[in-house]
């Protein structure tokens, strides 16, 4: 008896003596793990409404299933392909030009040492990123739109105004434009502690080895930013899907729907907007698997470039 | 040092550029500003560049006046302080536990934040399970569905962690409870990151209007970000013309004063904030 009861005993006996010392730990977590349960995981059992073909008045159980036609809608539907083309276009466009940016911007930045005017500009830069979308929808329309201080230069000019927010090709540029606007300035942060983390002893050495202030800038500071920039282009490569959704329904119009729809704003609108729930939900599952991938990918690829995990 | 004759002219360009971009920040916010205190008259012969003129503040009145503005920003300010109170209560609680090695599970309650946060649900399921619990038309479903953050829950969590272990032992030995430790050791020499999380969780929670136009449709319950979609977005499908409203105001000082008005508190408190950015964005050294 006491051969096989003693270290049962010792074993629930430790749990005992465990828990008395660090139950506090496990209390902190509950708050969090609630929200996380009723608000991040009870909405996935929801996720059946895309196997279905949900009508409200039925309820969820009540609706009948149909399997996986409401996927095989989505590779049926041109509708579709059109809405992932324009959402990997905008992105990876996006991501081409706003990524670099901050970088050079950071480079210039670091030259200025006169601090009133160093610390003037780093305020004004930084601004926008904590403006809404809607509210950089308002400036850029200000500037660009019908009425605006740029159409009224490119009148005297040409004569013509340009739509900028009703042509396909314009559109587009407007979405970039406001996203260096919003972000460029505030990205440079993180590159300017790259920066100041370089050291100047390196940039001695090379002063006495003659290097200009532009050498220095090719052969230190720029090799040594290049490992933070790929950092920033995996992080945003994981969002590719995922990204534009706040920018792009604050900016678009239904005269260009066809070029700036994205899967977030079409679920929007053909879930919300046409009462198509369960279709819509299937495009957000696919969405957030494809999602998921590029997550996945792009911390894969930040781990084996840098080391480091994204989150 | 001295610096060569092209080297001058380069830092020269420098000084140039970085002014430019600073003015390409600043100046297109002043033209919104300086049009929604001007005439409409100059507004729509387009004399109004950076500073307002034949001044006034008709548009500003109308917002006050013919929009809910006021009750609007009673709305944000109050999901914006609960939801970033509660938040933050949440996260430091998390984010401490997380941070010590002897919490058993611990491998797994990390990955279920990381999991929360590469796969979602989706918006319509989310609208479900929001709508089930009779949240719709409820200040609460713009407050609960954002109160965990596993990102700023890692950012705090290695900032717990950055605090050397000889500290918080010390005051285990001496027999003190976790959170006795956590009021006492960590808190107090963590306000920097801390400070950082408040800002980003109350400036997100400010700016954030999708729920809201997918959860709130009573209007008493609108948030601020909400009004000004709806003044901008739901009047201005199409490029419209200027002079709707007869000589003393248009469209463009309407939407002008409305844009203003909303960013007049983030940058009332814009210069208090500045000072924890740094520390905020070091978002590549998180571990998980």
């Amino acid at each position: 008896m006491s051969v096989i009861n003693k270290p049962r005993r010792s074993v629930s006996k430790r749990l005992w003596v465990y828990l008395k010392g660090h139950w506090e730990l496990y209390m902190f977590l509950i708050p969090g793990l609630l929200i996380l349960a009723f608000f991040k995981f009870a909405p996935m059992s929801k996720i059946v409404i895309a196997f279905k073909n949900f009508k409200p008045r039925r309820g969820i159980s009540g609706s009948k299933w149909v399997g996986w036609a409401n996927f095989q809608r989505i590779f049926q539907e041109p509708e579709v392909w059109q809405v992932i083309r324009n959402t990997l276009e905008i992105n990876l466009l996006q991501i081409v030009v706003c990524v670099p940016l901050p970088m050079f911007m950071a480079i210039m930045m670091n030259e200025i040492t006169i601090m009133p005017i160093k610390k003037s500009v780093q305020t004004m830069v930084y601004v926008p990123h904590f403006f809404t979308w809607v509210v950089i929808y308002s400036i850029f329309f200000n500037m660009f739109g019908g009425m605006g201080s740029v159409n009224m230069l490119i009148k005297q000019f040409t004569g013509n105004t340009i739509q900028f927010f009703t042509k396909a090709g314009w559109f587009r540029l407007m979405l970039i434009l406001s996203s260096i606007w919003k972000g460029t300035g505030w990205s440079t942060i993180v590159y300017l502690s790259a920066i100041s983390a370089i050291g100047s002893e390196t940039y001695e050495a090379a002063i006495i080895d003659g290097a200009s202030k532009r050498q220095q800038v090719h052969y230190i500071t720029i090799p040594s930013l290049i490992p933070t920039m790929v950092l920033m282009l995996t992080v945003r490569m994981g969002s590719v899907i995922s990204g534009g959704f706040d920018q792009v329904l604050a900016f678009y119009n239904p005269s260009v729907y066809d070029s700036a729809d994205i899967l977030g704003t079409f679920i929007y609108r053909q879930g919300i907007g046409q009462a198509d729930f369960s279709f819509a939900t299937a495009v957000g599952l696919f969405e957030s698997v494809v999602g998921l991938m590029f997550v996945l990918l792009s911390n894969f690829f930040s781990k084996r470039l840098t080391g480091r995990n994204v989150w | 040092m001295k610096l060569s004759r092209g080297e001058k002219v380069w830092v020269a360009c420098m000084y140039v550029l970085a002014i430019a971009c600073g003015l390409i920040c600043l100046l297109p916010v002043l033209n919104l500003f300086a049009k929604s205190l001007s005439s409409a008259k100059a507004v729509a012969s387009n004399r109004v560049h950076f500073w307002p003129v034949e001044f006034n503040t008709l548009g500003w009145q109308y917002i006050w006046v013919y929009t809910s503005y006021l009750r609007c920003l009673g709305n944000s300010l109050i999901n914006t302080v609960a939801g970033t109170s509660i938040s933050l209560g949440i996260t430091i609680l998390t984010a401490y536990s997380l941070a010590h090695p002897e919490l058993k599970g611990r491998k797994f309650f990390i990955y279920l934040y990381v999991f929360s946060m590469v796969f979602t649900a989706g918006t319509l399921p989310v609208y479900f399970q929001i709508n089930s619990y009779n949240l719709i038309n409820s200040r609460w479903s713009l407050i609960l569905p954002h109160l965990v953050s596993p990102y700023y829950t890692f950012v705090l969590k290695s900032g717990f962690e950055s605090v050397p272990d000889s500290l918080e032992e010390a005051a285990r030995i001496d027999g003190a409870s976790y959170t006795r430790t956590l009021t006492s050791i960590i808190l107090p020499v963590s306000k920097a990151s801390i400070a950082t999380i408040v800002i980003f969780t109350a400036v997100a929670y400010w700016n954030r209007y999708f729920d809201a136009l997918l959860y709130i449709t009573n209007q008493p319950l609108k948030p601020l970000s909400l009004l000004l979609y709806e003044v901008i977005k739901l009047s201005k499908m199409e490029e419209t013309n200027d002079e709707i409203y007869g000589q003393g105001l248009s469209q463009t000082i309407k939407d002008a004063s409305m844009v203003i008005m909303t960013i007049l508190p983030i940058l009332a408190i814009y210069p208090f904030m500045q000072r924890y950015f740094v520390k905020g964005v070091m978002v590549g050294s998180v571990k998980g």
